[in-house]
């Protein structure tokens, strides 16, 4: 199996005894030759030795820890508070990221952070069984990067490569598979009857280069973009987060051209825009981690979340400029924010949610339109 | 450790080495005029140097004072020449923290003396008597770490001028930076929060920009509000945070000043207050109305119709 440089880097597998006989437990282990495995009961002896390390953020990136989730794999978006949100499901089936960005909010949200992947897929698979079974209506688009990289677990399991397979059988809701890499080749090949957009996180070369550390450049992501494309999978992509600095405005404009220079806007699903925002604890961990980027020193206010968020006239200004970019490259994908409020709907897209019927329905008959979901 | 009172020419003494000194920041007005009226009580401890000089171990203040006052011999305590340096450290520390409780300074100053000459369970055992109640032996360390500032700064830090957070971060600067910033501290009144705050924007202007805090601080309009004439500290410590909130948030303090002449073109009365969202995030504003009557209310009814088809209102709610 072609290994991803990351997996390179995990120096142990702690397997969790409860899912030590597990067959995803097997091929993982298998798949990572070089790495030491240890079993654990529980992750607290994990955490405390994360803790323990001076960079725990950057140690949870070097381990692997096999276990089972023991709640429900599918859930909906915890979202943001006084802000639209779009009414995503999360299929969560692990948490944290072997790539390493300056902005990521993983970094903060686990105490102490660490590489975790769920086996007791046959669970997963019972859930969604029942989820295609019983078609909650507002529960259309599920998404496996929320809380990890979607594709970076595909060097070492067959996950995504049964969940497109699985969304394939039913029409009630896709799978997006979220990534900054371009490591595509494994879905290639598989079936799956376009109820999978594979959505790739796009920024532009510069915030690529200097706050996405082990992540595939913007060419690498649109070449990958066009071979899914060509293999038949509807694309989606997410500028999120968009960061503001001197001339940011052309830069991103022209992600907008070369996204639509590589693909059709006819098999885009959707775009979303989400400028940089973060819990106030995630800025003292980027000036240590990051000590280069300029992330912490924007123009950041305390939003209505009590995140940190560009004061809202830089952000708009930022919004204005790309929606006008894809309207004018690719009139016809639908663009949404990511946590933003009615004004700034109303002054970059004319409209707000709740004329539409709320992200959450336009999202929906996106996928409808090009996914052909019910 | 034994020591003989002895009486010494006071040019003996080796002002200028002041390897166990721990005072610092003390008002020696009220000692020179104890020892102008009845004498020296305690006389200083001190320790003979290879070279026949002596060196002061506790009771700077007391030999310079009689210095000044034109003795011309002092009574000393003299340690054993070959006395080593854990016990004079020990003396030097006990003698200062048994009359006073010592100040931010003196705390670093003891610490680190006790630390470079003493075994790690004495430098423990003093840490009671040098902050006043037990305390952990790695907050001691973080205190001694305080003698790496720029001298400039311990006199300022003594007198409670730079708070001990503050001093903490400065610690953890370039040195030209810790001297720049904490040099700007202990000229204005400021509490530790604002302290914080204006550290905080200078650190944040200097690295967005990538300069040093020193550059930020040698602005010509910065220095013109130092230079400037206000005879008040705090209208200086107002118009440097102003300054510096403008320099790190420009659109932001730019769009609270433009609201802010939005809203006095509303007029309004004393009787109603206008709290726009914070940060103008949100689209909540508050209004608050005060009366005591019903005529009140009337009044503030026809005012509030005149803001109403007031075209700043427009503005203010970015309609």
């Amino acid at each position: 199996m072609n290994l991803m440089p990351w997996t390179r880097k995990i120096t142990t597998v702690f397997v969790d005894r409860q899912v030590e006989g597990f067959a995803q437990t097997a091929q993982v282990i298998k798949n990572l030759p070089h790495a030491q495995v240890e079993k654990v009961d529980g992750p607290s002896a994990i955490h405390s030795k994360i803790r323990q390390e001076a960079d725990s953020a950057g140690a949870g990136k070097k381990i692997l820890y096999l276990c089972a989730n023991k709640g429900r794999f599918l859930r909906p978006c915890p979202g943001t508070s006084h802000y639209s949100c779009c009414g995503y499901t999360i299929a969560h089936i692990g948490t944290y990221c072997p790539m390493d960005c300056a902005y990521c909010v993983l970094q903060a949200y686990f105490h102490p952070p660490i590489l975790s992947f769920f086996v007791n897929h046959d669970e997963l698979f019972g859930q969604l069984d029942e989820f295609f079974c019983q078609k909650p209506p507002d529960m259309r688009r599920v998404g496996t990067g929320e809380f990890t990289d979607s594709l970076v677990w595909d060097s070492i399991s067959d996950l995504s490569a049964r969940l497109v397979e699985r969304f394939a059988l039913q029409n009630h809701a896709v799978l997006e598979l979220k990534t900054k890499t371009a490591f595509v080749d494994r879905l290639l090949g598989l079936s799956h009857n376009r109820k999978t957009i594979v959505a790739f996180s796009v920024n532009t070369p510069k915030v690529i280069k200097e706050q996405e550390r082990s992540t595939a450049s913007l060419a690498a992501r649109l070449a990958a973009a066009k071979k899914c494309q060509e293999s038949g999978y509807p694309l989606a992509f997410h500028f999120d987060p968009l960061v503001i600095y001197p001339g940011c405005e052309a830069e991103y404009a022209k992600v907008v051209e070369q996204i639509f220079d590589a693909v059709s806007p006819q098999n885009t699903v959707w775009i979303s825009l989400g400028a940089f925002r973060c819990m106030p604890d995630l800025l003292p961990i980027i000036r240590e981690r990051f000590p280069a980027s300029k992330l912490p020193y924007g123009e950041l206010i305390p939003g209505l979340d009590n995140k940190m968020r560009y004061f809202k006239p830089l952000r708009t200004a930022l919004f204005e400029v790309m929606t006008k970019a894809i309207k004018d490259i690719a009139p016809g994908v639908t663009a949404y924010f990511c946590m933003e409020d009615e004004p700034a709907w109303k002054k970059c897209f004319g409209f707000a949610p709740a004329q539409r019927g709320g992200i959450a329905v336009m999202l929906d008959a996106a996928a409808q339109r090009v996914c052909g979901i019910e | 450790m034994d020591c003989k009172r002895i009486t010494s020419p006071v040019e003996r003494i080796d002002e200028a080495d002041t390897t166990f000194a721990v005072s610092i920041g003390r008002d020696r007005e009220a000692l020179g005029r104890s020892i102008a009226l009845v004498g020296l009580m305690h006389p200083p401890f001190v320790r003979q140097k290879p070279d026949g000089r002596l060196q002061v171990v506790s009771g700077f203040a007391r030999a310079a004072i009689c210095k000044e006052q034109g003795w011309s011999q002092i009574p000393v305590n003299l340690l054993p020449e070959n006395g080593d340096m854990e016990a004079c450290a020990c003396i030097a520390v006990a003698d200062n923290s048994g009359q006073r409780p010592l100040n931010t300074m003196e705390q670093a100053r003891a610490v680190a003396l006790l630390e470079r000459f003493c075994a790690p369970e004495k430098l423990e055992a003093f840490l009671p008597l040098v902050f006043g109640r037990p305390s952990p032996i790695s907050f001691a360390k973080k205190i001694a770490a305080l003698v790496q500032l720029p001298p400039s700064l311990h006199l300022p830090l003594a007198l409670g001028k730079i708070s001990l957070p503050v001093a903490q971060r400065l610690c953890q600067v370039q040195r030209d930076e810790a001297r720049a910033i904490g040099s700007l501290l202990a000229d204005l009144p400021l509490s530790v929060s604002k302290q914080k705050e204006i550290f905080d924007h200078i650190e944040q202007i200097a690295a967005r920009e990538e300069t040093t805090a020193a550059d930020v601080l040698d602005e010509p309009d910065f220095r013109q509000i130092l230079q400037g004439s206000q005879s008040d500290a705090n209208v200086t410590a107002n118009l440097v945070r102003a300054w510096l909130k403008m320099r790190r948030f420009p659109n932001l303090e730019k769009a609270m000043q433009d609201f802010d002449k939005a809203l006095a073109g509303l007029g309004l009365p004393p009787s109603i207050s206008w709290q726009a969202p914070p940060f103008l995030e949100g689209t909540v504003h508050r209004l608050a109305l005060r009366f005591e009557n019903r005529a009140d209310i009337e009044n503030l009814r026809d005012i509030l119709d005149q803001i109403i088809s007031n075209p700043a209102l427009c503005r203010l709610l970015d309609e």
